[in-house]
């Protein structure tokens, strides 16, 4: 009894520090994906290097930043250093479909409203504060979601930092998670999971759903909604606040003080300085940073050698094109069912609340707890299969969550059209639904794509030498265990040239064709 | 006057606002005969576009009932279609697929279906256009669209919800004079049509009869008959006298 007693309060204080990392993470997050976000979408320049960067970072495995915290953080304060250092892996494991969001959100600001705060020279603060944070806050707080459970779910890899002979593990229901695995201490891992589930709950109920609900004022609705039923007012509502919020801004004008308005008018020279100092700035800090690297460290070096060597390059494509396949297989399947799933739950709106509480709960079960029964259902070849399990497990609910907010964002007087002409079944998924969720599909599939190749590395090698053969996320391993880190950097930076190639040449031309056909704006 | 098409009775809608409920129409009741045009007007949030979505089948009234041909109306009929204010297509539809949308359940056969869809195209003067998608085309051409979806299925009554309220002063003007004349066509026009409005000049120039709202909750404060011959000209002094009957009632 007195040891249930103490395993219960030993993961209740380490849910408490996780908790705490998991917050900071998630605060900063979104302040970050605030700032970047409307960086991108505001000005031309940052926007080229900016989203690039960004497709590419949001699929580098969390193993890929170990270098760079152990390097800034624990070198410099091994204790307060793996602290921080943890909080910035959480934010890697959370902050880029927030940023996505934002970015998109801000993207697609009726030009009416961005035209007005630029005839009234509104002054960046204004601006920031009372257009593009509040229009921003419905993507984030349904990011949120995904978000959370991604950290959550990331959480032992983040909580233990292993590079070599650097090795710290950070109290936290993550890294007791992996412990008590290895232990075999089932009691202690059940009592863990009820902890989190719980935790997730509460949270779910608390604060994150509420949220949602409170970040419907601030929707914009595109087209109209003329109907006269409960969410449709809720809707016209909206609009009017978001009028409000413009008339407001119009009604700052006459009280610009002289002072004020000597400011406001020199303000687009600044941008102008700023976007084309950015424009030679970025490049040049880039190359010069990069070879810095190359000439002060030994380690960069080894790895540009290494990418000479024919039996590197060749060892790393074959693992590249099976990770590849892999992840390949991995989209067709959970397109299989999380599409079908998010119609029967648009049909069901009153599913809806236990269904998001069920997903969420699901989707922040820490990523070790599925090893001990994956290696068990999946042995030999089958192991395959659980690689595949694993890399839905982790990125799936990207998926979902795009194409269910695709499908509740369909215009209510199309809804109208359908049911005047009594459109139903499979006529009605084929002429309006399918089509309506093409342009969610794809962002939620990239997305998937993305977490896939961020959850490799705990797919790939679910124990220290159980797992595939070979993969990209099974080389990253081996080599951040070995503390190799020539091998380290040059796959790394074969995986991320290879993924902006894909982005390039595959994405970014589906995405025009499908944004461009696909979109309700006409 | 031909007989009663389409009878509204003792209608009244109430929607929830959080959690209070607030009556937008109150006790609204009309006939809409054979061969006429009429107009519904009132200020916004009057419920107009309400009213017309009860008569549609799209929404049931909280009270009160409709009757289409002597019998309730409890769900939309092919006999009955509408055009909307903002259009309403499918973006990713091209105008002759947008058109063939409202005659899936009533024509089997594709070939007639496609058959018929140009033909009401060409009937809004948008031959040539069969495989442009909205988006390609201007805020008039896409309400001809409309329109042409509405006719397609020749339907008893054309209902329209503010349908010029969204193009430009010119387009408008075009496409008004344009319906006049085709809802008033012996051989392809409905047997009536209900249009809601808030512009007065639009109404006086289309419309039969008038029923003129209150605000919310909606209410029918007055009717007034419009006797001028077709074509109409705005230029005429019976004209504006009708404009500023209507203004008058409507400034209560």
């Amino acid at each position: 009894m007195k040891d249930l007693l103490g395993e219960v309060i030993i993961t209740g204080l380490c849910l408490g520090y996780s908790l705490i990392r998991l917050t900071m993470g998630l605060i900063i997050s979104i302040l970050l994906s605030l700032a970047i976000g409307i960086l991108a979408a505001r000005n031309k320049s940052v926007e080229r290097v900016i989203i690039p960067l960004l497709d590419v970072l949001q699929s580098v495995p969390i193993l890929g930043f170990f270098p760079a915290v152990v390097y800034l953080f624990i070198y410099l304060n091994p204790y307060l250093g793996a602290e921080l250092a943890a909080i910035v892996l959480i934010v890697t494991s959370q902050m880029w479909n927030l940023t996505f969001g934002v970015y998109e959100a801000i993207k697609t600001l009726p030009k009416d409203l961005l035209e007005v705060s630029e005839v009234l020279k509104l002054n960046l603060r204004y601006k920031i504060l009372k257009l593009y944070c509040p229009v921003a806050i419905p993507k984030i707080a349904s990011n949120i979601f995904p978000s959370w459970a991604n950290g959550f779910f990331f959480l032992a890899a983040s909580e233990i930092i292993s590079l070599g002979n650097v090795k710290y593990e950070l109290k936290g229901i993550g890294s007791r998670i992996v412990r008590l695995i290895a232990n075999n201490d089932y009691m202690g891992l059940y009592i863990a999971l009820t902890f989190s589930a719980l935790l997730s709950v509460l949270l779910t109920e608390l604060i994150f759903r509420p949220l949602l609900i409170w970040s419907e004022k601030y929707k914009l609705e595109t087209i109209a909604k003329p109907m006269p039923v409960t969410e449709v007012w809720l809707g016209r509502l909206s609009l009017r606040r978001v009028r409000r919020i413009g008339r407001r801004i119009a009604l700052k004008v006459p009280s610009f003080d002289l002072r004020r308005r000597v400011k406001v008018v020199y303000y687009p020279k600044l941008v102008k300085g700023f976007s084309s100092a950015f424009k030679v700035l970025v490049p040049v800090s880039l190359i010069s940073f990069l070879m810095l690297l190359i000439i002060a460290s030994k380690d960069f070096r080894d790895a540009l050698m290494l990418l000479t060597e024919l039996n590197y390059l060749k060892y790393t494509a074959l693992a590249l094109i099976y990770s590849t396949l892999r992840i390949l297989a991995t989209s067709l399947l959970t397109m299989c069912w999380i599409i079908p799933l998010a119609f029967y739950l648009y049909f069901r709106p009153k599913l809806e609340r236990l269904t998001l509480l069920i997903f969420q709960v699901l989707a922040s079960i820490p990523a070790p707890l599925f090893y001990p029964v994956i290696l068990k259902v999946f042995k030999g070849s089958l192991i395959e299969l659980g690689v595949i399990l694993m890399l839905m497990l982790a990125s799936q609910w990207y998926l979902f969550y795009n194409i269910y907010d695709g499908l509740k964002r369909f215009p209510y007087e199309l809804e109208e059209v359908l049911n005047l002409y009594r459109v139903k079944g499979l006529y009605k998924l084929k002429v309006a639904l399918v089509p309506a969720i093409m342009p969610s599909l794809f962002t939620g599939l990239v997305t998937f794509i993305g977490g896939c190749w961020n959850a490799l590395v705990i797919a790939e090698e679910l124990r220290p030498g159980v797992g595939v053969n070979i993969g990209i996320g099974k080389e990253l391993i081996s080599y951040t265990n070995a503390g190799y880190l020539p091998g380290l950097y040059a796959t790394l930076l074969i995986m991320v040239l290879f993924i902006m190639g894909l982005n390039k040449g595959l994405w970014r031309p589906l995405r025009d064709y499908i944004m461009n056909r696909f979109s309700y704006e006409a | 006057m031909g007989k009663v098409l389409l009878s509204v009775r003792n209608v009244s809608v109430d929607v929830k606002l959080g959690s209070k409920g607030i009556r937008i129409l109150d006790n609204v009741t009309f006939d809409l005969r054979e061969g006429e045009f009429l107009s519904i007007i009132g200020p916004s949030g009057c419920g107009k576009s309400t009213l017309l979505r009860v008569v549609a089948g799209l929404i049931r009234p909280s009270k009160g009932y409709v009757l289409f041909n002597g019998k309730p109306l409890l769900r939309p009929t092919p006999k009955i279609t509408m055009v909307f204010q903002n259009f309403a297509l499918f973006p990713w539809l091209t105008a002759l697929e947008n058109v063939e949308l409202a005659l899936i359940n009533s024509v089997k056969s594709e070939e007639l279906r496609r058959r018929k869809a140009r033909e009401a195209l060409r009937l809004v003067g948008l031959e040539g256009f069969e495989d442009a998608l909205p988006r390609e085309l201007s805020g008039g051409m896409k309400q001809r669209v409309g329109f042409a979806r509405a006719l397609v299925s020749e339907p008893d009554i054309l209902l329209m919800d503010e349908p010029f309220s969204n193009l430009d002063a010119l387009s408008a003007e075009h496409l008004r004079r344009e319906v006049e004349v085709l809802v008033k066509r012996e051989d392809i026009a409905p047997k009536a049509a209900l249009m809601v409005s808030h512009n007065v000049e639009e109404v006086v120039q289309l419309s039969d009869r008038v029923l003129v709202f209150s605000g919310r909750p909606g209410k029918i404060i007055a009717q007034v008959d419009i006797d001028l011959p077709r074509p109409r000209s705005p230029r005429l002094p019976r004209f504006s006298k009708y404009v500023d009957e209507l203004y008058s009632l409507l400034s209560y």
